[in-house]
């Protein structure tokens, strides 16, 4: 014999209707598995499975056939068609191993090239043709000089001049990619001053002069 | 229904195999026939509407995404253009096959003291099936007849995978509450002492 239950609201207290029942019931329905609650509904489930299906007519598969024309795609639709298709590899590590070892020459190719060029800080020009520059500057009282400019940001971090204390020279030599470049030296990091052997000069729009150096192939070597 | 099956026939369909897409015809033409018989009642009509159904899918092959499910798909053109078909023609879903106890073979089952009992399960069903409103009666037959997961109903219907879980699980209350109606009713007042 079957088992009865009634169907009852969430508060387990009184039957109600079934817009009732959902509307306590949403969340638990948009979360998680479907809920089956009682023995009915899981015979009424039960049933729908086993329905029967009518039959279709014969004429259904030759009806349709015949009136169907051969596709023909253009090209781009077969070919995004085919990009658009999932595909499946299927490899081995032996069949891998070839191309592990054609990834692993070139990134050492392509480390080695990297490495090759020299004071790849300098960016985007470093792929031209560079030339050494010695800056020098006298000013004894300075406790720090940096060398600050355009090819550097402006920081003078990592541009440090050295004092040379024969000739008592603050000194730093650089090697630039060709361009022309603003700069000055930093001292004791509180005060920009040009370059007072600079050949040229401009204004930097805020009332102080900064050096200019202009590095052409045919300006020669050093500078 | 195998899906890298389904996938091989649609591109062998798409590459010109225009006969490649008999087998689809014949693997899905039991459940667009029954999708159709059961909206409009009409045999003529359901072999109208499922040839159609298929000869749209067909034009629109290219469309399809492989990768995903071919029936989903398929369900969602079937089941808008008999929608279609009843709003042009003004007819009611409520004409639901009133002869599909006759048409389903149910006379067919001998006459066993389970059978009988079987026979009588499948005329409340069908009652029930007849009242219940078509989008939860679909989403129902999709689940539990043809056995789709919520995210292929959620695709055939057009919903989100919450929606789809949230109509099934709200046609099988409304349908238990149609079929069970009076018993629930006599329970209620045995349990009450009324």
């Amino acid at each position: 014999m079957k088992r009865k239950e009634s169907f009852r609201l969430a508060d387990d207290s009184a039957s109600g209707s079934v817009e009732d029942y959902l509307e306590n019931k949403n969340q638990k329905l948009t979360d998680g598995p479907l809920q089956i609650e009682d023995d009915k509904m899981r015979q009424i489930a039960s049933w729908i499975g086993k329905l029967p299906d009518i039959e279709p007519p014969s004429n259904l598969v030759p009806s349709v056939m015949q009136a169907l024309q051969p596709k023909k795609l253009f090209w781009w639709r077969c070919l995004y068609r085919w990009a658009n298709t999932p595909k499946s590899i299927n490899f081995t590590p032996l069949h891998a191993a070839p191309v592990v070892m054609f990834l692993i020459v070139a990134f050492i190719l392509f480390s080695f090239l990297i490495s090759s060029q020299k004071d790849f800080r300098y960016g985007p020009n470093s792929g031209q043709h560079r030339a050494s520059v010695i800056f020098n500057l006298s000013l004894r009282e300075a406790r720090t000089v940096s060398v600050v400019g355009t090819f550097n940001s402006w920081k003078g971090q990592g541009y440090e001049m050295e004092m040379d204390r024969q000739l008592n020279v603050w000194s730093l030599e650089l090697s630039l990619p060709e361009g022309r470049y603003e700069y000055g030296f930093l001292v004791d990091g509180q005060r920009v001053i040009p370059d007072p052997r600079a050949l040229i000069y401009q204004d930097d729009g805020f009332g102080n002069r900064n050096s200019v150096l202009i590095l052409r192939k045919k300006n020669g070597e050093k500078v | 229904m195998d899906l890298s099956d389904d996938q091989k026939i649609i591109t062998a369909v798409l590459a010109g195999n225009k006969n490649a897409y008999s087998i689809l015809v014949q693997r899905f033409q039991r459940p667009i026939y029954n999708l159709m018989y059961r909206v409009t009642g009409s045999h003529e009509d359901a072999l109208d509407l499922a040839q159609e159904t298929f000869i749209k899918a067909y034009e629109k092959l290219d469309t399809f995404r492989l990768g995903s499910r071919f029936f989903p798909w398929l369900y969602t053109i079937g089941f808008n253009h008999v929608r279609n078909f009843m709003r042009r023609d003004k007819l009611s879903h409520g004409v639901f096959c009133q002869n599909w106890e006759e048409e389903s073979n149910l006379d067919g089952l001998s006459h066993q003291e389970d059978e009988i009992h079987a026979k009588l399960d499948f005329q409340r069903l069908f009652q029930g099936l007849q009242k219940l409103p078509v989008d939860y009666r679909e989403a129902l037959i999709l689940h539990y007849h043809e056995g789709l997961s919520m995210e292929d109903i959620a695709v055939a219907l057009q919903l989100s995978v919450s929606g789809a879980k949230m109509r099934v699980q709200r046609g099988l209350l409304k349908l238990r509450q149609i079929i069970f109606e009076d018993e629930d009713e006599k329970e209620r007042i045995v349990s009450t002492g009324g």
